[in-house]
């Protein structure tokens, strides 16, 4: 459909917060979410999570329950079903619990947190009052799902716990991506180079409890550049190395190694080489694209620095090549990324 | 909402408009894969008003379709905008189905009301009801309910949902049912077509209704059809012992469901799940379907063998044998059109039952 004419100064083709938000509650490893609106609202997340989780058929369904909001709700108030729903989330005894609010909820004006706070503290809850797209877009919804967890964390914070390795931090983990758990073990494989290992993923997979080691971070490594705000307001002390994104490319693979060298006060020489080894092994399994004419999108880097070192010829008459977007991460990216490519030369 | 946006992209000749935020939109577009439009509703335009948006794109979409029927969502269907005098003069259809009014049955049925089919009772022809294209078996269960039709000497008629949306003006004055949640249209009903008992009932009493209508040739192929399905079993049962089953979905198709799987296969059925259903008490077979933690405490408790289901129900019973029985239905390719109801989709309900098992087994 076409877009509005009209001036307007909040996005309209977006998507829904509560998908944003949803995506991060329910990646928390014993969480149960509860939204606040009609059961369709949660029927058709619920939906679409599946749909993630199809190719790990070992990963658990993610906890969540809608306090189901009908006509009447709508006229009288919604406040005595989240009421209702909370009492039912506590009895089933989670890690947390999560409050999502549909613009249902908005329309009508109920007090998201003034029912959370009734809620017995031994279950910490997060409070998320997105409103649908009240609250903005997908990504609004995301990041105040990382900020309301943020908070939680640093109320979960045990500063008497210190760790005794340096705690790398991965934040916001594009939880409907397929390749979201790919990711994260090649960073592990990274920093396994420098004996380090993923400390925290904030919040994927994550135990509530495990939450409180992100105050106590030594760094944070971004998904994406995009997360600054985020991280700027995460509760970590002032000063706290960061990583602006996953690696994307060969050099910034191994570039990635000497900046956790650096933040960590490390000596990554040995780590760098033994990436660049690691890569050439896999670039030599591919040896046989080279000289392959092929058309790839212009102006990207790490695109071309893959064609350069493939002895690929770039030109616009050449192979489509297909490049996933978002773009593979680390050397295994790239080398599930190859093995299309020869699928299609 | 997502009930009736899917009943009404099942008609040709009238385009539809979801009222709504994109993220109302994307779910009933990512299901039905269709040209679907949407006013992408902002939060000023809740707050300060949607007339201009919502004439701007329903005149938009009527380039494209010779009527438009408009779909509220929730946030709409709360603030009551006059849609009706905002559109007036247009050629649109309104349709108030905001989620929180019930679930996709309930839409299916308002879109079907607001399309007011009129009812002609020299017609001469018989309707199909209860397909939505929601229903992973929705185009094996119109093909199907239209064969037999034919072959019982039958013109098949108006659809609730589908075909041409003119064709309402001239309903035919029964129906047979193909799934009865998304039953909706009017006139009579000569029943549904689940199971062989079923379609032999449903049209001798159309037969009765209409000398022309020749229930023979559907009988024959009705006693066909539970001889072969008997054979099947047979060999299966004389190498197996019979499955203890779990069938959870729309609340007529798990009963039909039930007597075919324990008339072949002996089977013991040890939960009926009906989605719209009232909560079952533990000592009881049959349990509300709508409650995922429900759902798994049976599964749990019943430890089936085979379960029909959705993906859900599939996820939650990694070790049975498992049947795609309603939606959502995820993860695998699902390209011909396969029924439910009438005889074929006896036929395939026996068969998918007995691959799966078997495949099991194998496993």
């Amino acid at each position: 459909m076409p877009s509005s004419p009209s001036p307007l100064t909040t996005p309209r083709s977006d998507g829904c917060t509560l998908a944003g938000a949803l995506s991060v509650a329910a990646a928390v490893a014993d969480g149960l979410t509860v939204i606040h609106g009609p059961a369709g609202c949660a029927h058709h997340h619920v939906s679409l999570l599946l749909t993630t989780l199809l190719d790990r058929p070992e990963s658990r369904m993610p906890c969540l329950l809608s306090d189901d909001l009908g006509e009447e709700e709508v006229i009288f108030g919604g406040e005595a079903a989240l009421a209702r729903a909370l009492d039912e989330a506590v009895a089933r005894s989670p890690g947390s619990i999560a409050v999502l609010s549909t613009c249902v909820a908005e329309a009508i004006g109920d007090d998201c947190r003034a029912v959370a706070s009734r809620v017995p503290g031994t279950i910490p809850v997060v409070v998320i009052p997105v409103g649908g797209f009240f609250g903005g877009g997908f990504l609004e919804g995301e990041r105040a799902a990382l900020h309301a967890y943020g908070r939680l964390a640093s109320r979960l914070f045990d500063p008497g716990r210190g760790d005794d390795e340096p705690v790398v931090v991965l934040v916001g983990e594009k939880n409907l991506e397929f390749e979201a758990d790919a990711h994260a073990d090649e960073l592990g494989r990274l920093l396994g180079h420098l004996d380090q290992a993923v400390g925290l993923r904030f919040v994927r997979e994550a135990p509530t409890a495990a939450l409180g080691r992100l105050p106590g971070a030594d760094l944070l490594v971004l998904r994406e550049p995009a997360l600054g705000p985020v991280a700027d307001r995460l509760p970590v002390l002032p000063g706290t190395p960061r990583i602006d994104a996953f690696p994307v490319g060969l050099s910034a693979t191994v570039g990635f190694l000497s900046a956790v060298g650096a933040a960590l006060g490390l000596d990554a020489d040995a780590a760098c080489e033994a990436e660049l080894d690691h890569q050439e092994t896999v670039l030599a399994r591919f040896a046989g694209l080279a000289g392959s004419r092929v058309r790839l999108p212009a102006g990207n880097r790490w695109l071309a620095e893959l064609a350069e070192a493939l002895g690929l010829v770039v030109d616009p008459a050449g192979v489509p090549l297909p490049v996933p977007d978002p773009a593979p991460v680390g050397t295994a990216g790239i080398a599930r990324l190859l093995s299309r490519w020869r699928r299609a030369l | 909402m997502v009930g009736a946006v899917a009943c009404l992209s099942a008609y040709t000749g009238i385009g539809v408009v979801v009222h709504g935020s994109s993220g109302c939109w994307f779910y009933p577009s990512s299901l039905l894969k269709t040209d679907l439009g949407c006013t992408d509703l902002s939060a000023e335009e809740a707050v300060m008003g949607s007339g201009e948006r919502v004439r701007a794109v329903v005149e938009s979409a009527l380039a494209r379709h010779p009527r438009v029927a408009v779909v509220n969502t929730c946030v709409p269907g709360i603030v009551g905008e006059d849609l009706a005098g905002l559109l007036d003069g247009l050629p649109v259809t309104l349709v108030d189905a905001p989620g929180f009014l019930g679930d996709a049955s309930v839409g299916h049925t308002a879109a079907v009301a607001a399309l007011r089919p009129v009812v002609d009772p020299d017609a001469g022809t018989v309707g199909i009801d209860g397909l939505s294209p929601l229903d992973p078996f929705f185009r094996g269960d119109l093909h199907e309910c239209e064969r037999l039709l034919r072959l019982a000497g039958a013109v098949p008629g108006t659809r609730y949902a589908g075909g041409p949306v003119e064709s309402l003006g001239r309903a035919s004055p029964v129906s047979v049912v193909a799934n009865p949640v998304y039953a909706a249209g009017p006139g009579e009903r000569a029943g549904d077509l689940l199971g062989l008992e079923a379609v032999r009932a449903t049209f001798a009493r159309l037969a009765d209704r209409d000398p022309r209508i020749d229930p023979g040739p559907v009988e024959e192929e009705c006693r066909e059809a539970d001889m072969r399905c008997r054979r099947a079993c047979e060999r299966y049962l004389a190498r197996h012992d019979p499955p203890r089953a779990a069938i959870l979905g729309d609340g007529d198709r798990v009963r039909a469901a039930a007597r075919t799987l324990v008339r072949y296969l002996d089977a013991d059925v040890v939960l009926l799940g009906d989605r719209a259903g009232t909560p079952g008490s533990p000592g009881e077979r049959w349990w509300r379907a709508g409650d995922l933690g429900l759902v798994q405490e049976a599964l749990q408790a019943t430890s089936p063998d085979l379960v029909l289901g959705s993906s859900f129900e599939e996820r939650l019973s990694p070790g049975a044998a498992f049947v795609p029985f309603a939606p959502p239905v995820r993860g695998r390719p699902r390209l011909a059109s396969v029924p439910l109801a009438g005889v074929e989709g006896t036929l395939a309900l026996v068969e998918a039952v007995l691959l799966a098992c078997t495949g099991r087994r194998k496993a």
